[in-house]
């Protein structure tokens, strides 16, 4: 009986110790699995550029009659598509921070324009300037230049791309992009497309020249109706009826328009001769903002979009001269004006509902392209 | 429309100096109204808003003519020409019998013009005038910048239908007073047709 019981015991502790071996090595393999795992990638938030949004970036950067404004709408139209866009300018051997979309503000405002990063410094710069060549790399492969990125806001990006902005053949400027969060980068590809063309485009400002663009017409007219111009112009003109007492040679006549632009800007320069500090300069030139020349193609609705934020800018900058002017050191135009800013934007918007169909923000571009700098962050 | 008082036997007109903002509206405004005799003239009145700011005074010139032996008193109006003050523009050209657009000479104030002419067409229409029909004459004001556009040039782009054209510095009287008389002698004639 005590020998059966014996039995039944050492079967008993046989098996449990069995089991005890097995749950340890069970365990021992989830304890390896936990260690070894990592947090999966988020899905990418995508925003795809539809063809109609390639194509409004395209007639946009045609309707550029400068330098800056077709490189802002660079930036515009990629920053819809991608998280977080920079744009640097080549300066002889270096590039200089100049404009972007989707960081903080204080990197915006500040840390940007600190940005000299040497071409001969970082292998992607290098192999991207002389390649002309894009490059997307993982951000944990990248080179040092990664601590100068983590350095824009302390944010470590999953992927990072550089692409080259060819000018004339050579590269005038690098635009970095990222995702901006730990996700994944979509979207590059339409960046990347996006830059092509913009570069073309400056080759073509660059060749042609700033006043003969001007009077080109739009390279893809638009098969829209004649525009409806709400100034009348039914009556065949006549001549007025001579008054007796007008003397027509008291009237001090006109002399011909100031040139359209600043020196700096003329068409022939390149974007070697671009200076960053000097682009906030239109603001104290009223004649350099162009009639409505480039425009005889375009849609009527994005035309009277375009003219609406044009006007409403220039009156904004007519009524608070002081203001602007202050602004342009300080850059804090918006919080010096917030209250004509919003209101003039409210009123764009309710003047522009349903003109344009791809969403352009007019109003936000008139107030860079004539303000510069000076605005400070938009809250639109 | 003009209307009649018959206890004073006058006719008054009202005449809107239209256009956009920082044209020379006030400015010409202000200047006949330094020219004119003290005693053929009221008080130059500003309407202030929150917002915005409007002039006005009347005026009894006796200088060009009268209807029947009625004399003719002139309104004379300016509006606000921010883009945004579209209510007062509309309120002050209510009853108008003519109009005179000062424009802006400056390259830089193109579409503004622009932008001010189909603003006045538009709310002319609502209130219930033609902008074919009234008397209208264009100002090309601010001659003397080194920034105007060609007077051809502007006149070409902003003539709405055969008007009267004068170019104009209004803050030295340039053209300002041949401007006024222009657009009253249009609307004296427009109120002896209608007689």
């Amino acid at each position: 009986m005590s020998e059966e019981l014996s039995r039944m015991l050492d079967a008993t502790k046989e098996k449990l110790q069995e089991s005890l071996r097995v749950l340890n090595q069970d365990m021992a393999r989830e304890f390896q699995e936990l260690k070894e795992w990592k947090p999966p990638v988020p899905e990418p938030i995508v925003v795809r550029p539809t063809p109609a949004d390639l194509v409004a970036a395209s007639q946009n950067f045609s309707a550029g009659t400068s330098q800056i404004e077709i490189l802002k709408a660079l930036v515009d139209h990629v920053a819809r598509i991608v998280p977080r866009v920079l744009l640097l300018i080549r300066k002889g051997g270096n590039l200089h921070g100049w404009t972007g979309e989707g960081f903080g503000p204080d990197f915006i405002n500040g840390g940007m324009k600190k940005i000299v990063w040497p071409l001969d410094r970082y292998p992607e710069l290098i192999k991207v300037a002389q390649d002309k060549q894009p490059m997307m790399l993982n951000f944990s492969d990248l080179s040092d230049i990664n601590t100068e990125i983590e350095s824009f806001d302390g944010f470590t990006p999953f992927k990072s791309c550089f692409y080259p902005l060819v000018v004339k053949g050579k590269v005038a400027a690098v635009l970095y992009l990222d995702s901006g969060s730990e996700a994944g980068l979509e979207g590059q590809e339409g960046a990347q497309l996006l830059c092509h063309l913009a570069g073309l485009e400056l080759t073509a400002l660059a060749f042609m020249g700033k006043k003969a663009r001007e009077a080109a017409p739009a390279p893809k007219p638009a098969p829209a109706p004649e525009p409806p111009r709400a100034k009348p112009r039914i009556l065949p003109p006549v001549e007025p009826e001579p008054v007796p007492d007008f003397h027509p040679g008291n009237v001090i006549k006109s002399k011909p328009a100031a040139p359209l632009e600043s020196e700096a800007m003329e068409s022939g320069a390149t974007l070697d001769d671009f200076r960053p500090q000097t682009i906030p300069e239109p603001m104290p030139m009223p004649a350099a903002m162009p009639p409505a020349a480039p425009e005889v193609e375009e849609d009527p609705g994005i035309k009277k979009a375009r003219r609406v934020a044009r006007v409403l800018v220039s009156d904004l900058k007519l009524y608070n001269e002081e203001a602007v002017t202050a602004a342009q050191s300080a850059g804090d135009l918006y919080s010096r004006l917030k209250e004509d800013i919003d209101r003039s934007f409210a009123h764009y918007k309710e003047r522009t509902s349903g003109l344009v169909p791809d969403g352009t923000n007019f109003f936000k571009l008139e107030l860079i392209r004539q303000l510069g700098d000076g605005i400070g962050p938009l809250p639109f | 429309m003009a209307f009649i008082n018959y206890a004073a036997r006058e006719v008054n007109c009202k005449i809107v100096y239209y256009g956009p903002g920082l044209c020379g509206k006030t400015t010409n405004l202000q200047w006949i109204y330094e020219k004119t005799n003290p005693t053929n003239k009221g008080k130059l009145i500003s309407l202030a808003t929150e917002t915005d700011r409007t002039l006005f005074f009347d005026f009894l010139p006796l200088d060009l003519g009268s209807i029947g032996s009625l004399k003719v008193r002139f309104h004379l109006y300016t509006v606000p020409g921010q883009v945004f003050y579209n209510a007062s523009r509309k309120l002050i050209l209510k009853g108008i019998d003519g109009v005179i657009f000062v424009a802006d000479s400056q390259e830089a104030r193109f579409d503004a013009n622009l932008e001010s002419i189909d603003n006045l067409d538009k709310n002319l229409k609502e209130q219930g005038f033609d902008l074919m029909k009234i008397p209208y004459v264009l100002q090309l004001n601010k001659r003397d910048l080194p920034s105007a556009m060609p007077a051809d040039v502007l006149t070409k782009e902003l003539r709405v239908k055969g008007e009267p054209v004068f170019e104009a510095v209004a803050p030295k009287g340039v053209g300002v007073y041949e401007t006024l008389k222009e657009c009253a002698k249009m609307v004296l004639k427009e109120l002896r047709r209608n007689a």
